[in-house]
């Protein structure tokens, strides 16, 4: 097993100010996996509060292309897991101090033992080199003990779950679920083929819906033949989409709700496309950048997927879904 | 059963005089439709020794419909709440209904229609049981108001003690704010700043819980475009009565900028003026001060 590669610029720049501190919100580790592609950032349902998390970046972003080298005997993939926060330190540190050929390679240390003289042991870490002004570091990155192949390979199948959903609406508004915060826990979610979000909130005496109309539907074919909505109220146009099936609903909590859509904050995606699984088991959340280096094109290098969970039974305050 | 409807467009300003009356309580709050008048707010608080108030003319509402008198109840911090949650992406218009769906009261907003995405948010309000809650003014006898100040200075005073003592006196003209307790704090209004004033009988005494008096002279917001009338009852009640004008929305009728209404506590209110009353019943030590139907 080994791995060694060089941080690129870019590559620095989008874990130390972007991915990294997005993850950091979520949960306190995360589970990379390398590979000759790509590396994954991923947080699974026990790693945050109920979300989980998958970030892809290339190592065409992350990292220079010389001297790259990432080799395991399982389908030359490797995972562990690290502690975000030490590892942004260590980003950290290297960006103050401008660091030139940010190094990183999976190293073992020996330690001793506790006890003196004791007999010393093997310890994973990914070890940083690097240069800067008047400083020379390394530093060590203590890490999980690699991964077998066995979690390895369900590390890859967790990541690959994420099936795509029945059709995408382009939220934008991060601060839309911090509208119905401290009314209730839970809240119902309703995305529409015409384009439309709504939210309603459902406590003892008061009954809160939003409806945001107009946003961008992905795939484009799901408009594909569609009445336009003759109603005169957000609710009456609600019942009219559920009515004929043009619409998914979920319950979920306000808090997983509001915690995904902060995390477009720091990394600044393009369009934040939210989608309800078939028979609604979760909801999915995309986040689709800019190429950086084209105009107008996506980036499909770089992406955030956030899955979800959703309420096992939709509560009998919200009604039977149309 | 009739129908009232209401819509204003300076939502900032609704919600900004609404802070006049926050409170963390689940007060039942009467809401009261009139044709003529606009729309009331009026509840009981601090253990029925205050009611509260806001009033919005009809000239404050783009559109305002309803029958001659409509009152229903719903829990005064859920109609808060519900207020500012459906205002808080600062909408074009809010309208209200009553009855909604299930006898609801309905807050609605609507955002500009221009915008290529839209945002719509509304609130289903339950409302309460008819209540018994006299009027405001049902406490009140006219005849006996003997002074009308204008004071721009009650906030951010700390009383030492739990009362604050009230006293007037015709002449000379003297008005001041007193707590005696374990220390004492008094505070005389120099009678230049006084706006207004007139006292009946040689001199008034009344006693008010602090809390109340915090309550009614602190939490507006608004400073701007601000007046404050103050009157004592012979029988020792305390009317505080803010008026707030509504800024933003349609410009305001010339009249209102000229000088020929004197001042602004004349009777006859500016239009788009909200009006913030607090009524407080004298401090008394036996505690058995407060308005009909005292059930505590």
């Amino acid at each position: 097993m080994k791995f060694k590669a060089v941080l690129s610029d870019r590559g620095l720049r989008v874990l130390e100010k972007g991915f990294l501190p997005t993850l950091e919100k979520l949960g306190k580790r995360c589970q990379l996996l390398l590979s000759p592609e790509d590396v994954h950032l991923i947080q699974a349902v026990a790693d945050t509060d109920g979300l989980q998390v998958t970030a892809r970046l290339a190592n065409v972003v992350l990292f220079e292309e010389e001297g790259f080298k990432c080799q395991s005997r399982y389908n030359n993939q490797i995972a562990f897991s690290v502690d975000i926060a030490l590892l942004l330190k260590v980003l950290r540190a290297a960006v103050g101090h401008d660091a030139d050929a940010l190094e990183m390679k999976l190293a073992m240390r020996s330690v001793p033992c506790t006890g003196a003289g004791g007999p010393t042991q093997q310890r994973p870490t990914l070890a940083f080199s690097w240069r800067g002004h008047n400083v020379t570091m390394v530093q060590e990155l203590p890490i999980s003990q690699p991964y077998s192949q066995r979690d390895v390979e369900e590390l890859v199948r967790q990541r690959d779950i994420a099936s795509l959903s029945p059709f995408y609406i382009d939220l934008q508004d991060e601060a839309l679920a911090d509208k119905m915060k401290g009314m209730s826990s839970e809240l119902l979610m309703v995305t529409t083929r015409h384009g439309d979000l709504h939210l309603q909130v459902h406590t003892a005496g008061v009954e809160f819906g939003t409806e945001i109309r107009g946003l961008s539907v992905l795939p484009a074919t799901a408009r594909e033949g569609l009445e336009p909505i003759q109603g005169e109220t957000p609710e009456q146009r609600l019942q009219e989409v559920q009515a004929v099936g043009e619409s998914a609903q979920v319950v979920l909590l306000q808090r997983h709700l509001a915690k995904a859509l902060h995390s477009s904050q720091l990394t600044q995606p393009a369009q934040l496309l939210c989608g309800i699984a078939e028979r609604g088991t979760h909801v999915h959340m995309m986040f689709v950048y800019r190429d950086p280096f084209s105009d107008g094109g996506y980036d499909d290098h770089v992406s955030l997927c956030i899955k979800l969970p959703v309420r096992d039974s939709e509560d009998a305050l919200y009604g039977a879904p149309g | 059963m009739a129908q009232a409807h209401a819509t204003i467009a300076t939502v900032r300003s609704l919600v900004q005089a609404l802070q006049a009356i926050r409170t963390h309580q689940k007060l039942p709050c009467a809401v009261t439709f009139e044709a003529a008048a606009g729309l009331s707010l009026r509840f009981l608080d601090g253990g029925h020794a205050m009611q509260s108030g806001i009033s919005l003319s009809t000239s404050v509402f783009s559109q305002f419909q309803a029958p001659a008198s409509l009152t229903f109840f719903v829990p005064l911090s859920m109609l808060l709440d519900s207020i500012n949650t459906v205002a808080s992406s600062m909408p074009h218009e809010l309208h209200l209904q009553y009855p909604g769906p299930d006898n609801s009261l309905l807050l609605t907003t609507t955002e500009d229609a221009s915008a290529r995405t839209s945002i719509c948010s509304y609130a289903k309000v339950a409302t309460l049981a008819q209540q018994d809650m006299s009027s405001l003014d049902d406490m009140w006898d006219p005849q006996e108001v003997c002074s009308q100040v204008i004071l721009s200075a009650i906030e951010d005073l700390e009383w030492t003690g739990g009362e604050v003592e009230f006293v007037m006196r015709r002449s000379p003209m003297h008005f001041s704010l007193q707590s005696i307790k374990q220390q004492s704090l008094e505070i005389t209004f120099p009678a230049h700043a006084l706006d207004g004033f007139s006292c009946h009988t040689e001199e008034v005494r009344a006693t008010f819980k602090y809390k109340h008096l915090k309550a009614a002279f602190t939490n507006v917001a608004q400073k701007e475009l601000w007046s404050a009338k103050i009157a004592i009852s012979s029988r020792g009640v305390l009317r505080v009565t803010h008026m707030l004008t509504l800024a933003g929305g349609a410009p305001l009728a010339s009249l209102e900028a000229q000088p020929l209404l004197g001042t602004l506590t004349s009777q006859a209110h500016a239009p788009r003026t909200c009006i913030v009353k607090f009524v407080v019943m004298p401090y008394d030590e036996k505690g058995d001060a407060g308005f009909g139907g005292d059930d505590d």
